[in-house]
């Protein structure tokens, strides 16, 4: 049985799809909820070069009491800065995960060959199960 | 170092995100061609320094940087600085300062400088990209004097571009945008407006390496040298400032001294190849890490196409006119003065909003950021220690017996705080004992002792016992090395 589950979320429907499933079946597992925060976005919405490191922070902030609204009692949350799929596997590893439950958009052309996808990323590379809820079925 | 470990730091340093690098270098590269001919035209030198310096700073910043995806190359900070050496005695002098300010920020990166910059306040941050931003604005209304009416309508047009365009998309950059829809426009109306080609050479061809044509004397030297030492300041400070902007963004770190031998050695190389002195780019980093750039990769992409775009386009950039260049260096301004402290002017404190104004009132006067700096950092030192001195108390009361005065002192003596420190005492009240309660106070220079001193003798003289009481260690070390109240013949100097 899976004991430490990882759900990575990017706030998305399919993500809170995700999250759903790891409640239902894996009731007993300890849940840690995370968001990567792209360092793209920060850069795009600094409002002061000099204040770079507040603007990270209040918005590591903002991220954090999301996340913690949408938790359940006893599930942890986490917000780590970095590449979206990179950071999901070095935290998986460093929490000790015995699972990755998370959503996939299903990007398809361009947009899939500039950004790939983040989940089938983690699935290459995980050494450990993920399990993929997709947005369709969501 | 084992070669596994090497080859680990290259895959992480290097090829730990290809994709993402190698496209946002050329987003950057874009980004960089109207910065670098616009920056060369504020030096008053032909495009083709700037272009060359900020391909040959990426390429070697990218190897012997200190932070992995910091863009460098020929900047606005540095380019206002040289504008007299290059008035006044010609390109080839440009150079030769530029070589020596490398291998100054080379001896400055070995002495490992960049810890100092802990000195240099937010404050001072603040007023020295706001400044930079002002000037950068200021040098291109040059470009209207004796120009057509139409440049206005065109930088208007080139603005609306830049601001409105990423509503559409972000894949492409927006000045980009601006300066090909304008160019395409100019040359189809056949447009009587100034073009970049009307402002001197374009690059046709690899740099090539050159001494720079200027006399090995004492006296070049000490033409250059009153130039490459507020380069060699102003682009370690931008640096350095860039640097944490990028570690702040990624959430990552960065070798500083590093970074100041690695841009030493790209102005040096610079040097050689016909380029002017340069720097790291905050407006240009932030759009590398926002266009997904994270390893040494992104910089020397940003390099190399920049490079190549330049030899295939070369023709294409000569019909550029100005004022698409001028729309984009007014977004640069726009991008690198810090507005959020005009709202912040209301809520810090006072004295930091007067060391930020007073940065940029310098740097406005001289058109010297490492003035402005230098001033501000001494305003805060002096604004700071006065602020500390400030927090000196004195409280006194008498003991049970009534014959003993306590005082108990506490705060930062030194030098600013002593005036105030030694007013709060009564030394003519008739009480037999005072006791000077050091427990919460530190003292921390001669000035401080030698207060102690003119207290002591002064009760002393008249008729009261004095008693020193809790002072720290380091407060003991001073006294015994530097106190005279107990030596023989101690007396009350006028002083």
């Amino acid at each position: 049985m899976f004991a430490r589950i990882l759900l990575p979320t990017d706030f998305s429907a399919s993500a809170d799809a995700a999250i759903g499933l790891a409640r239902e079946h894996f009731p007993q597992a300890d849940r840690c909820l995370l968001h990567v925060l792209d360092p793209q976005r920060i850069a795009t919405s600094i409002t002061s070069s000099v204040s770079a490191r507040e603007d990270r922070e209040a918005l590591e902030r903002e991220l954090l009491a999301r996340l913690e609204s949408q938790a359940w009692p006893g599930e942890e949350c986490t917000i780590e800065v970095g590449t979206a799929a990179d950071t999901i596997l070095a935290c998986a590893q460093a929490w000790e995960a015995d699972l990755i439950v998370m959503g996939t958009h299903g990007r398809t052309g361009l947009a899939h060959f500039l950004n790939g996808s983040v989940a089938e990323r983690v699935v290459r590379h995980a050494r450990r199960p993920v399990l993929i809820e997709h947005e369709k079925r969501a | 170092m084992a070669a596994a470990t090497l080859l680990a730091r290259a895959q992480s340093q290097w090829f730990s995100n290809i994709r993402g690098d190698l496209f946002a270098g050329i987003v950057v590269a874009l980004a960089l061609i109207p910065e670098a001919i616009g920056f060369s035209i504020v030096a008053g030198v032909d495009p083709k320094v700037g272009l060359y310096a900020s391909f040959c700073i990426a390429m070697i910043a990218a190897f012997a940087g200190g932070r992995p995806a910091m863009i460098s190359g020929a900047t606005g900070a540095m380019a206002l600085l040289m504008v007299d050496l290059v008035a006044d005695h010609g390109l080839p002098y440009l150079l030769a300062a530029t070589i020596v300010t490398g291998c100054l920020q080379i001896v400055f990166g070995i002495l490992k400088l960049g810890r100092y910059m802990r000195f240099v306040p937010k404050s001072v941050m603040v007023g020295f990209v706001n400044s930079l931003a002002i000037l950068i604005f200021l040098a291109q209304l040059e470009q209207f004097h004796g120009a057509h009416s139409s440049i206005y309508l065109l930088v208007l047009a080139g603005l609306a571009i830049i601001y409105l365009f990423p509503h559409l998309t972000k894949a492409i950059p927006s000045p980009l945008v601006a300066i090909v829809v304008l160019t395409l426009f100019t040359v189809w109306s056949g447009s009587p407006l100034r073009t970049v080609g009307d402002m001197g050479e374009l690059p046709s061809m690899l740099p090539f390496l050159a001494l720079p044509q200027v006399p090995f004397s004492l006296e070049t030297l000490l033409i250059v040298l009153p130039y490459a030492l507020p380069l060699a300041l102003v682009g370690l400070i931008e640096s350095l400032l860039t640097a944490n902007i990028v570690d702040d963004l990624t959430d990552t770190g960065s070798n500083k001294n590093r970074e100041a031998r690695g841009q030493g050695m790209a102005n040096i190389v610079s040097g050689f190849f016909g380029g002017m002195a340069g720097c790291a780019m905050i407006g240009q980093s932030i759009i590398n890490i926002g266009s997904g750039g994270r390893t040494r990769l992104s910089t020397l992409a940003s390099g190399l196409f920049l490079l190549l775009m330049i030899i295939v386009l070369g023709d294409a950039v000569r019909v550029i006119p100005m004022g698409a260049l001028v729309a984009v260096m007014f977004m640069v301004s726009i991008n690198t003065f810090d507005w959020s402290s005009l709202p912040g002017m209301l809520r810090h404190p006072k004295s930091e909003t007067i060391v930020m104004l007073s940065t940029v009132g310098v740097v406005l006067a001289t058109h010297n950021l490492a003035l402005g700096v230098g001033v501000g950092v001494v305003l805060s030192c002096v604004l700071f220690s006065r602020k500390i001195a400030k927090l000196v108390g004195v409280s006194s009361h008498m003991d049970e017996s009534g014959t003993t005065r306590i005082y108990t002192i506490a705060g930062q003596l030194f030098f600013v705080s002593i005036e105030e420190f030694l007013a709060s005492f009564d030394t003519t009240e008739e009480v037999g004992a005072v006791v000077l309660d050091l427990t919460h106070a530190q003292l921390w220079d001669a000035t401080s002792i030698a207060a102690i001193d003119k207290l002591v003798l002064r009760f002393r003289s008249a008729g009261t016992v004095v008693t020193l009481r809790g002072v720290n260690e380091d407060g003991k070390v001073l006294l015994e090395k530097l106190a005279l109240y107990d030596r023989p013949g101690a007396r009350l100097s006028s002083h």
